[in-house]
């Protein structure tokens, strides 16, 4: 298993990116999330006309990535590193409310294009921003992590 | 109109997750794993083919799927946890429709 990072590090930056990780993804890999997307994408679509557009819309948060991700990240990195993506689940579905009530508050006001940039912003300041606070006050506190 | 959500929806998916396999450490990786990716995919085809007020009633039972998704993530760390990956994700799905079906039955029906 590998010796990365789980959660945020004494002295290292709470968040980053490292482009250079990218060699390491399998084509493989993605094409499952491609297809668990698409798959995704059509159920949600096909419940909307089956049953209703409400119905439908709850199918937009459903989590079906999750289980290709994990999975995924168990194979490669063990069972711990897939407890700590889940966590940081949590918080990414915190920021699916956000997005979902921006969407429903905007759609019947302005104009559609913007709607959708405002939700993914709410969707992205909502998730790093609890996703700060937690890992401030874990590094503060230094208790289990948890998320 | 499926053929094109199913598309955009693998393209988003594939894009977040991408943006996902670059983050360190690995709980912020987890934020992208409940990434916007299937809802930015549907909404964007809704509003072309139906019209801004469908795409409205979309997001409105989206806010309470993504409250179910909270909770059956949470409930997911200790399902991955005892259970692995494979057998804890499928239960944290099963947990997600108890929850998503509750709140419909109590908010939007």
């Amino acid at each position: 298993m590998s010796g990365e990072p789980l959660e945020p590090q004494e002295g290292e930056p709470l968040a980053g990116f490292e482009p250079g990780r990218l060699k390491d993804v399998k084509l493989s890999d993605m094409g499952v999330r491609f297809a668990f997307g698409a798959g995704m994408s059509v159920v949600a679509g096909l419940a909307g006309n089956v049953f209703s557009p409400v119905v439908g819309g709850m199918f937009l948060a459903f989590p079906a990535i999750l289980p290709a991700t994990l999975t995924l990240l168990e194979k490669k990195h063990g069972t711990e590193a897939a407890v700590h993506d889940d966590r940081g689940a949590v918080l990414g579905a915190i920021g699916l409310v956000a997005f979902a009530l921006v969407a429903a508050a905007l759609f019947t006001v302005v104009a559609p294009a913007f709607v959708l940039i405002a939700a993914t912003v709410a969707w992205a300041v909502a998730a790093v921003a609890v996703y700060l606070a937690v890992a401030a006050w874990r590094r503060e506190n230094k208790g289990p992590s948890r998320p | 109109m499926l053929a094109v959500k199913a598309l955009d929806g693998g393209l988003l998916v594939t894009a977040f997750a991408l943006i996902g396999e670059m983050a360190v450490p690995k709980r912020f990786a987890g934020l992208f794993s409940a990434a916007p990716s299937v809802a930015l995919a549907n909404l964007a085809v809704v509003v072309v083919a139906s019209g801004a007020p469908e795409a409205q009633r979309q997001s409105t039972g989206m806010i309470v799927g993504a409250v179910a998704m909270v909770v059956a993530c949470a409930a997911g760390i200790l399902l991955v946890k005892h259970g692995g990956a494979r057998r804890g994700s499928l239960a944290l799905c099963g947990l997600w429709v108890v929850v998503a079906e509750a709140g419909y039955l109590a908010v939007l029906r």
